[in-house]
């Protein structure tokens, strides 16, 4: 199987279920085991749109209880003859296409399985964007011998870029340094949000620069820190900006803002 | 208002207050290359063959980096992992 792998390099690691994301788009070829015209198929196949049972396969990495999963989107691209035919599928997260495959040949009544796989966007992330090993090992190559940094910084991108839309806060530069030693996020840290920040929702915390600084739970509505003098706006759960980037802000040994030696 | 990171900026956002970002930290696209190193992103075709884990493990010795992670595995043709 080929095709988006998105690959998250030391602190953002932190933020890797975020950028998994909901949904997920394959192209794959299924075999039939025997000939199926496609207008029957492309009728089978639209059943298989909508919610699905599905249990995970023997070897899986999860339990193997019977689960719902979503089919967003299926679809008979192309009859490439032999009983293959080209397939495309949008589905949700922890959607087995193998299973999916398998059980639309199982309702058509002759058997069928999946024979390549390729996905081709995850999240925000779609086929064109992708850089192949080959690719990078030569803009290191080039990095390292000639000191040139433009090809590598093509294929090492910001994590801005794969991170999906979600309610965000945005913080004064004054109040980043404090979160990224644990501190709680005050309202008078906060530039501006978006409206969607309601209490208990999983929030961006950015800089100004649209540096993301980290994954926190907000605490109080948009709204309501428009309006508040004080209180805190947000928990910080993942942060991921280091320490000593933006100033640090408070008097002493930090002893006010975190407990020491908890790093 | 002017933000002074670039357009990146989502529309309809609620003003607390009015302030200019200061000198500290870098946009994403003019983020040092050490930086990057320490929390970026690489989008990979997955070549066929070798699993997701492998090559996230490579992905990690070309670059020097040792804490890698990818997000959502791309099964090899034999073992079965939810995507």
């Amino acid at each position: 199987m080929t095709g988006v792998l998105p690959i998250l390099l030391g602190r953002a690691t932190r933020l890797a279920e975020f950028v998994s994301g909901e949904s997920k788009e394959y192209v794959g070829v299924l075999y039939l085991h025997d000939s199926v015209d496609r207008g029957e198929l492309e009728e089978i196949a639209s059943e298989f749109v909508g919610p699905i049972y599905q249990r995970p396969p023997v070897k899986s990495a999860v339990s193997r209880r019977l689960r719902v999963r979503r089919v967003f989107e299926l679809e008979v691209l192309e009859e490439l003859g032999g009983q293959y035919f080209l397939i495309r599928t949008v589905i949700e997260a922890g959607t087995y296409v193998r299973k999916l495959f398998y059980d639309i040949g199982e309702v058509l009544g002759v058997g069928g399985s999946m024979r390549e796989l390729r996905r081709v966007r995850v999240g925000k992330i779609g086929e064109r964007e992708l850089t192949t090993l080959q690719e990078l090992v030569k803009a290191v190559k080039i990095w390292r011998e000639k000191g040139e940094e433009g090809s590598l910084r093509e294929v090492l991108r910001p994590v801005e870029e794969v991170l999906p839309d979600m309610p965000t806060i945005i913080l004064k530069d004054t109040a980043v340094e404090s979160v990224t030693h644990g501190a709680s996020l005050k309202v008078r840290g906060v530039a501006m949000l978006s409206p969607d920040v309601t209490p208990g929702v999983t929030v961006l915390l950015r800089t100004l620069k649209g540096e993301v600084v980290g994954v926190a739970r907000a605490t109080m509505s948009a709204e309501g820190v428009v309006e508040a003098d004080s209180g805190v706006a947000a928990l910080p759960e993942r942060i991921i900006m280091e320490r000593g980037i933006y100033p640090k802000t408070w008097q002493g040994s930090g002893g006010r803002f975190y407990n020491e030696g908890s790093q | 208002m002017k933000t002074g990171g670039g357009s990146w900026l989502p529309s309809g956002l609620l003003v607390r207050e009015d302030v200019e970002p200061g000198p500290h930290g870098f946009p994403p696209d003019r983020r040092p290359l050490d930086l990057l190193m320490r929390y970026g992103v690489v989008k990979l075709d997955k070549p066929s063959g070798p699993t997701s884990h492998t090559v996230t493990r490579w992905v990690g010795r070309i670059l020097g980096v040792r804490r890698v992670g990818h997000c959502g595995t791309l099964a090899t043709s034999v073992g079965e992992i939810p995507r």
